[in-house]
């Protein structure tokens, strides 16, 4: 993907696009562990590019700095959807409409889910980060915004309540 | 990384972010790319009078918009009878009226689209339908009736002072077979043009006379979205 970070830095939304494509899916798993919604994690993963695209002038570094700053513009937007401030309301207006016959076959929830979904959204976002894409504590930190030993603590708390579960599924 | 845990349990952690119901859809990258070209070139020099900007429309709009919030978060799903073609009076005060933007719809794979418009006396309308399921949908307007082609990345303009566009994402549209363009003409209606239509997400532009605002509807048996737009001395 050569100068495509170069041309969107230029102003050309569609090599932004292609900058951000590969880490759409890492994205969008993150803003569902987080908000447990799918048509709230797209929105918010929209949200999150157009947001990023405003604010490309001040991303700096490569290619490979753009993953973690997105995941970073991805975490704040789904803090802004979660607080619900009331202009969420007001531009991004919606109507949910789903009859029984159209919602997704509801899947069996096994403990360590459930409990998992317990966890607040500054708990889940370090599992996430951590366990799933492998980054590191002073990593997770960056992209959430806290103290490396903050992300520590929470990354503590989190498994600590999960164990539980995790040595039963185990079993 | 990470040592402190054992591969066991970062094993059943990893398993929480692996389910299907995590996975991206498959025209999400679509959608951004779409919403990418919408959004238009970046303005950094302009940034400091277009945060002016907003503070001024966000604090002349703001008692308006806590006022619909307050409303709008209360509201039920609209569910419409088979047979039944409501009014926007009468899905009102369920559906306000937007100028803004708004989403819903299901994230998946539906059937071909058919796009129908007409003229009634205080308001004109778009209806699309479909073959299955209704398809994930996103509406928004815009202060212009100018667009950005999805294929061709060129700038469309509509007739008409204002815009609204339609994104349907997750359907059969190499299925579709109808107009590509429409010219009605009508008091608020003035054009519709299909200004996407690739890798399951449709784009649809109308160009408005009149400040862009719409109701929105959403229809089953068959599965329908109907955007009313209220004409100018009505709205």
């Amino acid at each position: 993907m050569p100068g495509q970070l170069e041309e969107a830095r230029a102003g050309e939304p569609d090599a932004f696009a292609a900058v951000l494509r590969p880490v759409l899916d890492p994205a969008f798993r993150l803003a569902m562990a987080l908000l447990r919604d799918r048509g709230a994690a797209e929105d918010a993963v929209q949200e999150a590019s157009i947001n990023a695209w405003r604010a490309l002038a001040r991303m700096r570094g490569d290619e490979s700095g753009v993953r973690p700053w997105f995941l970073a513009i991805v975490v704040n937007e789904c803090r802004r959807v979660k607080r619900g401030r009331w202009w969420s309301v007001v531009l991004s207006d919606r109507i949910v409409i789903t009859p029984a016959a159209q919602e997704p076959e509801r899947l069996e929830r096994s403990d360590l889910q459930r409990a998992f979904e317990r966890l607040s959204l500054e708990d889940r976002a370090p599992l996430y980060l951590h366990f799933y894409l492998d980054l590191t504590h002073r990593e997770v930190s960056r992209i959430l915004g806290i103290s490396e030993g903050a992300a520590r603590s929470r990354l503590h708390r989190a498994v600590e309540h999960l164990r539980p579960h995790l040595e039963e599924s185990a079993r | 990384v990470s040592s402190e845990f054992d591969p066991g349990l970062r094993r059943h952690i990893q398993s929480l972010f692996e389910t299907a119901e995590a996975a991206p859809p498959s025209y999400l990258a679509a959608v951004v790319a779409a919403r990418l070209r919408a959004a238009g070139p970046r303005r950094n020099r302009a940034r400091v009078a277009l945060t002016l900007a907003t503070a001024a429309l966000v604090a002349t709009v703001g008692v308006v918009g806590v006022a619909q919030a307050l409303r709008s978060s209360a509201r039920p799903p609209v569910t419409v009878p088979a047979g039944h073609r409501p009014t926007p009076s009468e899905l009102s005060p369920q559906v306000p009226e937007m100028c803004g933007g708004s989403g819903g719809g299901t994230a998946t794979t539906g059937d071909a689209v058919s796009v129908a418009v007409s003229s009634h006396p205080d308001y004109d309308q778009v209806v699309f339908q479909f073959s299955g399921v209704m398809p994930h949908f996103r509406v928004v307007s815009s202060g212009s009736a100018q667009f950005t082609s999805v294929a061709s990345g060129q700038t469309v303009v509509l007739e008409g002072t204002s815009g609204i566009e339609v994104t349907l994402s997750g359907i059969d549209s190499p299925g579709y077979s109808g107009p590509s363009e429409l010219r009605p003409g009508f008091q608020a209606l003035r054009e519709a043009r299909l200004i996407g239509n690739s890798e399951g997400v449709m784009n649809w532009a109308f160009g408005i006379g009149g400040p862009g605002c719409y109701r929105l509807a959403v229809l089953t048996n068959p599965s329908r979205l109907v955007v009313f737009i209220p004409t100018p001395a009505s709205g």
